[in-house]
């Protein structure tokens, strides 16, 4: 007589189950790079793609499971790219494959380039048989970024040719002087005298820009603008043809007139359009302009004793800096004559280099008290010009559209 | 970046493995990083493509002539 079966199982214990995604492909690896300079990526995954290979590792506590690689025996295999399969996800038909046996089972092999602000998120699933235990132990991996560093976009650099501090000095400043020059009749204006007189000390300056990506130079593909600083963190953007000391910004250049500032901070930011044309900062350098005010001395030069048949005086008034005479005083400094006699002090006659006024409106006497005159003359350096505006703030232009300034 | 075509058992010798790589026939695709990051090669890129039994192309031209060969898989 049989008795009853009473059936014993081997007792096991559980699998314990390790997944991880790893890039297989050092030189073709989840972050790509993009070279917009040749419009490449680098490594093109069409020639060099990138593999996903998921590494699950299984072992059991008790010993009882033998091999833990276990990639050859995962069973329904998929691959989901931003949570959706792979299989259907938009623009990724052709571009992977999927190796589903072997020791590489479960690998994925991406053919796909990722443009710069793309990402893709993958994550791997399969199924493992636990023979042992007779159940499908599931698999679930982390995720893994595919992305792609644009090459140019941590490489713009934006410099000043010129010193950061510009200092205008209006006493060494030859295109007033030449300006001067012209309008009084001194000289014949002409292209090449002017050119001559622009160098670095003159009103109208000319601050080269130096735009590189990476090592190389470049000209265009980027936008310059020049702000103002206000403020500790406030600033106002500065655009050629307002009422301002901006002449021109450009991508190479930016051109102030020296004349209308006193003190001023500039910051000049670079802009380059990204993919959706929008303009994203690159890089900003900040100068500033501070005008010069250097000491001189003014005296009349004219010692001449003042004879009684003498209706007028003349008198002109040398200015010296640092040891030079200022050929042209006026272009810097205003110069008032003045005469102080017995009869009246601080009269005022004109304004400028050189002065003729008549005797009899000074007080000068004619006796031993009161026949005397001290001819002197009030200087002080001119100030920043200002641009000329009418009340609705619109400027003040000549026949060919220049700016009207004055003192 | 530049492209290499050499043969795939001299690829192999060094330890790169073919999967991940185009083949057709005995040849593979390499990217010049996987010879220049190669200890087992010295010299220039041109130099260690020669070592390989290959060459060294541009991305316009590697193109260019898988396409015109086919059969790259």
């Amino acid at each position: 007589m049989q008795s009853s079966k009473k059936r014993i199982r081997k007792d096991y214990a559980p699998l314990i189950v390790s997944a991880e995604l790893v890039c297989t492909t050092p030189s073709s690896p989840a972050t790509q790079v993009y070279n917009p300079a040749n419009a490449q990526f680098e490594p093109d995954r069409a020639l060099s793609p990138t593999i996903i290979l998921p590494e699950i590792r299984a072992m059991a506590n008790d010993g009882s499971w033998s091999n833990p690689y276990v990639n050859p025996l995962l069973t329904d295999i998929k691959w989901y790219v931003n949570n959706e399969e792979i299989a259907t996800a938009d623009g990724w038909a052709g571009l992977y494959a999927i190796t589903t046996s072997g020791e590489n089972c479960g690998a994925l092999s991406i053919s796909r380039n990722v443009f710069p602000g793309q990402l893709f998120s993958l994550r791997f699933e399969a199924s493992l048989a636990d023979t042992r235990l007779g159940v499908i132990v599931p698999i679930v991996t982390d995720e893994i970024l595919l992305s792609t560093a644009d090459k140019s976009e941590d490489e713009y650099t934006l410099s000043l040719a010129d010193s950061a501090t510009i200092k205008y000095d209006p006493i060494r400043d030859l295109l007033a002087e030449y300006e001067y020059k012209v309008a009084q009749g001194i000289i014949e204006g002409s292209e090449a005298l002017r050119a001559a007189a622009v160098d670095i000390n003159a009103w109208e300056r000319e601050i080269p820009l130096l735009v590189t990506r990476g090592e190389s130079v470049i000209t265009e593909g980027y936008t310059i603008k020049l702000y103002r600083v206000t403020g500790a963190n406030t600033f106002v953007e500065l655009t050629p043809g307002a009422a301002n000391e901006v002449i021109a910004v450009n991508t190479s250049s930016i051109k102030l007139d020296l004349r209308l500032v006193t003190k001023n901070d500039y910051l000049v930011r670079l802009y380059v359009p990204d993919a959706t044309e929008a303009l994203k900062l690159m890089d900003a350098v900040q100068f500033s302009v501070a005008r010069v005010y250097r000491k001189y001395t003014c005296k009349p030069t004219n010692g001449t004793a003042i004879y009684p048949t003498d209706l007028q005086r003349y008198d002109k008034a040398m200015v010296a800096c640092e040891g030079n005479v200022v050929p042209y005083p006026e272009v810097a400094f205003r110069i008032v004559w003045k005469t102080d006699s017995y009869n009246l002090e601080g009269k005022t006659h004109n304004e400028g280099q050189t002065t003729i006024f008549t005797l009899s409106d000074t007080g000068i006497g004619d006796t031993w008290v009161d026949d005397w005159l001290d001819v002197y003359c009030e200087s002080e350096h001119k100030a920043a010009h200002n641009l000329a505006v009418d009340s609705s703030g619109d400027n003040f232009v000549d026949g060919d559209g220049n700016n009207y300034i004055f003192q | 970046m530049k492209y290499i075509i050499c043969k795939a058992n001299k690829a192999a010798d060094i330890g790169i493995k073919p999967l991940g790589h185009r083949q057709r026939q005995d040849k593979i695709l390499l990217n010049e990083k996987e010879l220049t990051t190669s200890p087992a090669l010295t010299g220039s890129l041109e130099e260690r493509a020669s070592a390989l039994g290959g060459e060294v192309y541009t991305y316009e031209s590697v193109t260019q002539l898988i396409n015109k060969e086919g059969g790259w898989l």
